[in-house]
């Protein structure tokens, strides 16, 4: 692909202006981004973290509240009404408990109190063999999945009362508005600007969002990488770059939630903290877009520079350059004028000299061939005369005007005949070139046939074969071919070169076949021999005048080398085209069109 | 992403029809929806107009009426339908599948909605109603308990039920877990009906049958939602004072013309937060551009204990201090 020199210097501009700063900037901001993302984790790792001790801690709270149930120790648990003013009284003061127990040590309900039921004798259980009792027997606290009662999530907390000796006394099990953590992931994900902060259960069902429509839905984001992983691995987690489920790229961080009472409790449930991958990377996105602000000046500057630097160097130069292509053309008077007070202007000013000598030099060539012009044409005409007298003095004698002929004589006479006849064909030829060269050869364009024109030729030197023992034949074409404009004689003239080339130079028994054949918008006419072919080397040199290849001057030492040199001419003026393939010692054909839409 | 979103921009307001009964519930659950309507970012006038038709009376005979106006609105173009409770949910329920046209219900009082066919599950309601509902029997089974609590020897409780109470919603199940519970706690509910039918001179009838009404006939007075007579609660009220007995109200409602509660004792929720809860639905549906259908439905928030001392000190009641306790809000 050829660039212009100022294309090129715009592009050497950009590179080099571009090319460093990218190098040097490229690096800064990568560093750039990954602190950003450090950052991000960080402050998701944080929020996480304190959303999960958030919960834990109103967890602890819970567990206290029921707890508070503890005042009920000795003699108090067993005064009813004193159970039932302390029992329902934690429950209503606690908004978020909606069934409150107190299990016996041997894992009976003995106390029972619901914020919309009314719990009778019959209503409490035994829970000897439930999670919870046993949790307390084992001294730890219990915190139960979440599940659903009609459009309600609830969960369950239960611990053990322990007196001095760590007796098991007695436990206490509440029933707990799962909603109630809700507000602690919203206000969480309100302070946190960008983000947000959820919470799912082992099985990726998401038991407390900002949109508590998430929770009542049940909605299961296991599909989240990082609710994938941790189900798979519960410890504290980053997740690269998601997807979540509102379609929205993010950064998130995964927190196990640990209850501290009674010990560790860990509870069946994940914080996840998420922030707005866009929101994460905000600055990052100033400094890239400081960083194409950079490039775009630094850009800028390289095409003004480009630009000047053109002016100064370029345009002088391409002055230069559309003068040498008005030269190439041959307007030898193109002469440019640069004043740049260095190599460029010296360039000009010898370009100038070589104008000027190749101006000079042209005139010569023309005085040249316009003498040369001259002298063909006065020797052709000089000539044309005495040989067109001889010959008919020659055809007086041959037929007997001057009395009767011996027949030595007469076969003298007929060489001699014959002979004048050559030197009138190339005198006319000589002529037909000057005429040609000098612009004087006429064209008189009419609508006709080629066809007809062809066969009438080729039944002409069809005799000339015949006598050559060649096998002349023409293929008539099997489309019916349109009329086309042509100058009939000068056409007969150019096929009358090609075949008689063709006749003369094929051996006998050989054969010369013309096809024409209709194309688009031309007709085709092929004449193919069986001739001495031509050598590949000289193949170029066919159409320039008297030319004759090597092995043809052998055969025919006689010819003018100008029949292929007018036959082109011709067929060109026809606005044809005509070429030539041939296989030395083999074959020959000779391809030319005639347009079939020329006016 | 956890922040409230812009609006979106749309070269007409959003427009929504508000409730049409002039019942207690439709007044404070406008009054909330409206107001964190406004909070959340939507100017009257600017980004919602809101269609006030005007409140009706309720009742089956309006239900056709309502239905009606609900399908005309329909015609001429609405973006969502805040409905009260029952009767209205259920005519624009009728009126959305008769225009062929599923613009989105939000309720803000409904009483067991899968039963009543205004949804297929509370987490997934399935059709073009969502908003927030509640189960009824739980909420009367514990007022029970806590009013009997506060006037210790309450045995018999009167209502206005036949002729007072509207054929269907939701009196009828309140009624029904009413009488069910009352007689697992081995209470008596005195029934007090009439044949007389709403309309002209009902008013009269409603204060002849609570003027009829002597001294000792009932140890308290319990007031069941839906109703034909708009301001019977007030009656009731006047009632309760009158025999100096303690008056139980299942909601927390601007009851009198004041806009102050009346009664003694309240547990259940607040109307004017219900109205804000389902505001919240009408945001993710107008803004968020979330169906009805992928929204759950939600119970109240909360339910609370009212007490309003004024109305213990005029009929000579102690509250005890347990009870006090519990309360949520006091009326002094």
């Amino acid at each position: 692909m050829q660039l212009r020199l100022r294309t090129k210097l715009i592009l050497f501009g950009l590179l080099f202006a571009i090319l460093p700063l990218g190098a040097a900037m490229s690096p800064s901001v990568l560093r750039f981004y990954d602190t950003q993302r450090n950052v991000a984790l960080e402050r998701q790792s944080r929020i996480a973290n304190s959303t999960a001790q958030e919960i834990a801690h109103f967890l602890a709270t819970q567990f206290l509240h029921a707890q508070e149930v503890a005042l009920l120790q000795g003699e108090l648990i067993q005064d009813e009404v004193l159970r039932s003013i302390v029992m329902e009284r934690l429950l209503f003061k606690n908004v978020s408990f909606v069934d409150l127990s107190l299990i016996s040590a041997d894992g009976q309900e003995i106390e029972r109190k619901h914020r919309y039921r009314t719990i009778r004798e019959d209503d409490l259980r035994d829970l000897s063999a439930s999670e919870v009792f046993q949790a307390a027997r084992q001294g730890t606290a219990y915190v139960s999945d979440v599940y659903f009662d009609q459009g309600r999530p609830l969960f369950l907390i239960g611990a053990g009362i322990y007196n001095r000796s760590n007796e098991l006394q007695s436990v206490t099990l509440a029933e707990v508005d799962a909603r109630i953590m809700q507000r602690v992931v919203s206000e969480t994900t309100i302070a946190q600007g960008g983000g947000r902060a959820y919470i799912v259960n082992t099985d990726g069902i998401v038991v407390a969002h900002p949109d508590i429509s998430t929770v009542l839905a049940q909605r299961d984001f296991s599909f989240l990488p990082i609710v994938e992983a941790l189900k798979q691995t519960p410890v504290e987690m980053p997740a690269n770059q998601y997807r979540n489920e509102l379609g929205e790229n993010v950064l998130g961080f995964g927190v196990p939630i640990v209850v501290q009472f009674d010990g560790s409790t860990r509870t069946p449930w994940y914080v996840i903290a998420e922030e707005n991958a866009s929101f994460a990377f905000r600055h990052v996105k100033e400094v890239l877009w400081f960083s194409l602000v950079a490039f775009a000046l630094a850009g800028a500057l390289a095409v003004g520079g480009a630009l000047f630097v053109s002016r100064r160097i370029v345009r002088p130069i391409e002055t230069i350059q559309r003068s040498a292509i008005r030269i190439g053309k041959g307007d030898f008077g193109q002469r440019v004028t640069v004043h740049t007070h260095d190599e460029v202007e010296e360039l000009a000013r010898g370009f100038n000299q070589m104008a000027e000598r190749l101006q000079e030099g042209k005139e010569r060539n023309e005085q040249i061939s316009r003498i040369k012009s001259e002298f063909l044409s006065i020797t052709a005409h000089q000539l044309r005369t005495p040989l067109s007298a001889l010959k008919w003095a020659l055809y007086m004698v041959l037929e007997g005007d001057t009395g009767p002929l011996k027949k030595a004589q007469k076969e003298l006479l007929e060489k001699g005949y014959k002979s004048n006849e050559r030197m009138i064909a190339l005198v006319n030829d000589l002529l037909d070139v000057v005429r040609i060269e000098e612009g004087r050869f006429d064209y008189k364009f009419a609508e006709g046939s080629i066809a007809p024109i062809i066969e009438d030729i080729v039944r002409e030197i069809k005799i000339i074969a015949d006598q050559g023992g060649v096998q002349l034949l023409f293929h008539k074409s099997s489309h019916r071919l349109p009329m086309v404009a042509l100058d009939e004689s000068k056409f007969r003239l150019a096929l009358s070169n090609i075949l008689m080339n063709a006749v003369r130079y094929t051996s006998p028994k050989g054969r010369v076949d013309i096809e024409l054949t209709l194309h688009d918008h031309e007709i085709l006419v092929l004449v193919k021999d069986t001739g001495i072919g031509i050598p590949r080397e000289q193949l170029g040199r066919l159409f320039t005048k008297f030319f004759r290849a090597g092995n043809a001057i052998r055969v025919q030492p006689d010819g003018s080398g100008l029949g292929l040199f007018i036959a082109k001419n011709i067929i060109e003026k026809h606005g044809g085209k005509i070429w030539i393939e041939s296989e030395e010692g083999k074959r020959t054909t000779v391809y030319f069109t005639i347009p079939t839409s020329r006016k | 992403m956890g922040r409230i979103s812009r609006l979106p921009e749309q070269p007409q307001p959003f427009v929504v029809v508000l409730p049409m009964w002039d019942s207690p519930p439709g007044r404070p659950l406008t009054e909330g929806f409206v107001k964190k309507m406004e909070e959340l970012g939507y100017k009257e006038g600017i980004d919602i107009v809101y269609k006030r038709h005007g409140f009706l009376a309720p009742g089956p005979e309006t239900l056709g009426v309502v239905r009606g106006i609900y399908e005309s609105d329909l015609t001429e173009g609405i973006d969502l339908i805040f409905a009260a409770e029952w009767s209205d949910t259920k005519a624009a329920q009728e009126a959305t599948k008769a225009v062929g046209k599923p613009v989105p219900i939000v309720f803000a009082d409904i009483t067991n909605p899968i039963e009543f066919g205004f949804a297929e599950t509370w987490a997934s309601p399935g059709a073009n109603l969502t908003g927030v509902a509640e189960r009824r029997n739980d909420v009367v089974e514990k007022s029970l308990e806590l009013f009997t609590g506060i006037v210790p020897g309450i045995k018999k409780i009167g209502v206005a039920a036949q002729g007072f109470m509207l054929p269907g919603e939701p009196s009828i199940s309140y009624y029904e877990a009413l009488l069910e519970q009352a007689e697992k706690m081995g209470l008596e509910i005195v029934e007090y009906t009439t044949d007389v039918p709403p309309g002209p001179g009902y008013r009269e009838e409603v204060t002849r049958v609570f003027d009829s009404i002597q001294k000792g006939e009932v140890d308290a007075w319990l007031h069941i939602p839906g109703h034909f007579f708009t301001n019977q609660q007030t009656l009731e009220h006047q009632l309760a004072l009158r025999l100096k007995i303690p008056h139980m109200l299942p909601a927390v409602e601007h009851n009198d013309e004041t806009g102050e509660l009346v009664g003694l004792f309240v547990y259940g929720a607040d109307f004017v937060e219900k109205g804000e809860q389902a505001a919240i639905f009408a945001d993710k549906i107008l803004r968020g551009g979330t169906l009805a259908s992928d929204i759950p439905l939600e119970l109240p928030d909360r339910y609370i204990i009212v007490i309003n001392l004024k109305t213990a000190e005029a009929i000579g009641v102690t509250i005890p201090p347990e009870i006090l306790e519990l309360a949520d809000r006091i009326i002094e």
